[in-house]
């Protein structure tokens, strides 16, 4: 982000700590995709990540006196967004938010050097489609984590912070849902090619 | 753990953009002189720059202007809170002002400059003036409360 965003951002949560409602909109244009899209990879179904959407920005309104500016504002707003998106797979999904144990050595099933793999296949086709639905059939904690890395393009400290985990954590978290994402689209395409 | 193993692991890690400056360092000595790693690479590179131009999904316009409108009115409520709670801090300590400083001048009347010796009657009576000035007010703060809301009502 630079300088002159990032300015605009600590003038915006200002104005709105002080109550400013045209803040509020400010900020909402500023993180709506992001927030919607983090939400949608987190939960999947569009209706509950639109309500998710609504709630966020509801409890902002709320807690924004509450929030301590010496800390990052986006770290805060996505803290807040994760906090609803849990409590709903806890109540509602039937999904461990639990990080899978690993089934063996992930890196050990990616063989080097062997020509074109199923996985360029997909790439050099750019089936983003694929590629989104592969993404979507992970553990919830595993879509959190990439999504926050390579399409939020979060640094590594604020996902560790968002996530209240050290940061060691992170990179093994990050690691293994790039693995269980690539071997995932190579089993799917395996099985589509041998159709 | 062999040596590739441990490459691998960090080839992961690369394509995430998440080395310090010594795993760095010690991928790419081992890139070098091993070409299957560094294709290994690619390829790990591939997926990382596939998940960075996934299409951005957005939220329909109507839920933004509900959010936006339900957002607002939040702190619009909010404002209103505040401000009512500053005028009625405000009308207990004019209340409070009013009645401890006409109390002496009510004495004053009714009882000549040495009413004031009676205690009990005093304390008695700052009371009972006490209570009939705060019933009045609170009646008038009644009356004014439900004026707002037959009028944010019709609004």
């Amino acid at each position: 982000m630079v300088l002159e965003e990032l300015v605009g951002l600590d003038a915006e949560v200002a104005q709105l700590r002080r109550g400013d409602p045209g803040a509020l909109g400010a900020l909402l244009d500023r993180y709506q995709n992001r927030l919607y899209r983090y939400l949608l990879r987190f939960v999947r179904q569009p209706a509950v990540a639109e309500d998710l959407f609504q709630q966020t920005w509801l409890r902002v309104a709320q807690k924004i006196r509450g929030y301590d500016p010496r800390r990052s504002f986006e770290a805060w707003l996505f803290a807040v967004a994760r906090n609803l998106a849990i409590d709903h797979l806890r109540r509602y999904a039937p999904e461990s938010l639990d990080e899978p144990l690993p089934s063996g050595d992930a890196a050990h099933e990616f063989i080097a050097g062997k020509g074109p793999s199923a996985l360029e296949m997909v790439l050099s086709r750019e089936r983003a489609g694929l590629l989104a639905t592969a993404l979507s059939e992970l553990p919830a904690i595993y879509r959190e984590v990439l999504t926050l890395r390579f399409e939020e393009e979060m640094k590594l400290e604020d996902i560790a912070e968002l996530l209240d985990a050290p940061l060691s954590t992170v990179k093994t978290r990050l690691r293994r849902s790039l693995e269980a994402l690539r071997q995932k689209l190579e089993q799917d395409l395996g099985a589509r090619n041998w159709e | 753990m062999n040596d590739h193993e441990e490459i691998r692991k960090l080839m992961t890690l690369a394509a995430a953009g998440a080395l310090d400056a010594q795993e760095q360092r010690q991928l790419e000595e081992h890139l070098r002189g091993c070409a299957a790693c560094a294709a290994e690479l690619e390829r790990w590179s591939d997926l990382a720059g596939a998940l960075r131009r996934l299409p951005t999904p957005q939220p329909s316009p109507l839920v933004v202007e509900r959010v936006r409108a339900r957002a607002e009115a939040e702190l619009a409520a909010y404002a209103e809170e505040r401000s009512n709670f500053a005028v009625m801090f405000f009308l207990v300590l004019f209340s409070w002002t009013v009645t401890l400083a006409t109390w002496p001048v009510v004495r004053l009347v009714n009882e000549g400059m040495f009413g004031w010796l009676n205690l009990q009657q005093t304390w008695l009576g700052l009371v009972g003036y006490t209570v009939l000035g705060w019933l009045t007010a609170g009646v008038a703060a009644g009356l004014l409360g439900w004026r707002q809301r037959g009028a944010r009502r019709i609004a």
